[in-house]
């Protein structure tokens, strides 16, 4: 037999997490806003830090949902079998830090971007600092996506080794 | 240093022993998944116009003919492939099948695991072999199940294509992995410990 355990019952646990990933969406729709609201202070918080003069304002999102692969982290890690609260809280506590981190980096690299493309304060003749919108199309870009997806499925191949032993 | 030689060590023993060589064999796998991962992503371009002809057509035109099966006619045009992209015309709705449409990137993320996770070469091959055609049906389906939900219930497609799907993504190649882990017979070095 071979002795790591992943998951005991895989099919069932697919059928679990479309479920939960189902439902969990429906409730991040009211939610993502305000993620994004936080996101945005801490890539304000980034770019301060690293002296750039633009800075971004959260756009008005209405009935859109912003990364939604926290919701799809929070139902993975919440209906895996056979794991404590204490194995499930630290895990899910670490990937979340680790989105979050990454989700505002990414925000913050953008905004850089697009003030390296469009002009800066200099350019604009505005002393102050450059504002610029955060664009939810950007939100979907397929790298920034694809990197969420990998973070989340690595944290829980990483968490999910365990022997039988364990 | 395995465990047994820890432990022979004496320096460390029971569960520290086991819990260092965990940690060990985590971060061992958690730097060849990354290393694969950006392998396979890093080189896409090169081999873009196989995996368009050897994957998302075949993909797009299995599905295609799946919905003409279930009475949905949809007409495959396959013109803009050299650009990653099948378009697929249907009655109420077009879908520009993309290979993020199609799965490809859960694909390089189950073969990067597959390839960290320390098993024989033989398993390996059998795993990615199994795990790409899983990954191909599954694509199929996704774009079918898409498609009817385009034409029989429009309002639902943006939360299916955007949200749900993107996420069971994950929860197929957990699927596929945690299978594929549990019968895959591991190297020979780890099994001689």
């Amino acid at each position: 037999m071979n002795p790591l355990v992943v998951l005991r019952r895989p099919g069932r646990f697919l059928v679990t997490f479309s479920a939960a990933t189902a439902v969990l969406l429906v409730g991040w729709q009211w939610v993502s806003g305000y993620y994004l609201t936080a996101l945005v202070w801490a890539a304000n918080q980034m770019l301060a830090l690293s002296g750039a003069s633009v800075t971004l304002r959260p756009p008005v999102i209405g009935g859109e949902m912003v990364y939604p692969v926290v919701a799809g982290a929070l139902a993975l890690f919440a209906i895996t079998p056979e794991r404590s609260s204490a194995w499930k809280m630290r895990w899910l506590g670490g990937l979340l830090v680790g989105l979050f981190l990454l989700h505002a980096g990414t925000l913050c690299l953008d905004a850089r971007a697009a003030a390296a493309t469009h002009g800066g304060p200099a350019v604009q003749g505005d002393a102050a600092a450059w504002t610029w919108a955060t664009p939810i199309a950007g939100l979907a870009d397929l790298a920034r996506t694809q990197l969420s997806l990998a973070l989340v499925t690595l944290t829980w191949f990483l968490a999910g080794r365990r022997l039988e032993t364990d | 240093m395995n465990l047994t030689r820890l432990r022979r060590i004496g320096r460390i023993t029971g569960p520290v022993a086991r819990r260092f060589e965990t940690a060990r064999q985590r971060l061992g796998f958690g730097l060849l998944f990354l290393a694969y991962l950006a392998l396979l992503w890093g080189t896409l371009g090169w081999w873009q116009t196989w995996l368009g002809i050897g994957y998302l057509y075949p993909l797009s035109w299995a599905a295609t003919r799946l919905l003409d099966l279930l009475g949905v006619s949809a007409i495959l045009d396959p013109s803009l492939l050299s650009r990653g992209t099948c378009t697929l015309v249907m009655e109420r709705a077009v879908f520009h099948v993309t290979y993020d449409c199609a799965g490809l990137f859960a694909l390089f993320v189950y073969v990067a695991a597959v390839l960290a996770h320390p098993a024989a070469a033989t398993w390996r091959a059998a795993g990615i072999i199994a795990g790409a055609g899983a990954l191909f049906a599954y694509g199929v389906l996704r774009l079918v199940a898409l498609a009817l939900v385009g034409h029989l219930a429009p309002s639902w497609l943006s939360f299916l294509h955007l949200y749900l799907l993107v996420l069971m993504n994950v929860g197929f190649v957990v699927f596929l992995w945690a299978t594929w882990v549990a019968r895959a017979r591991p190297a020979s070095r780890e099994a001689a410990r």
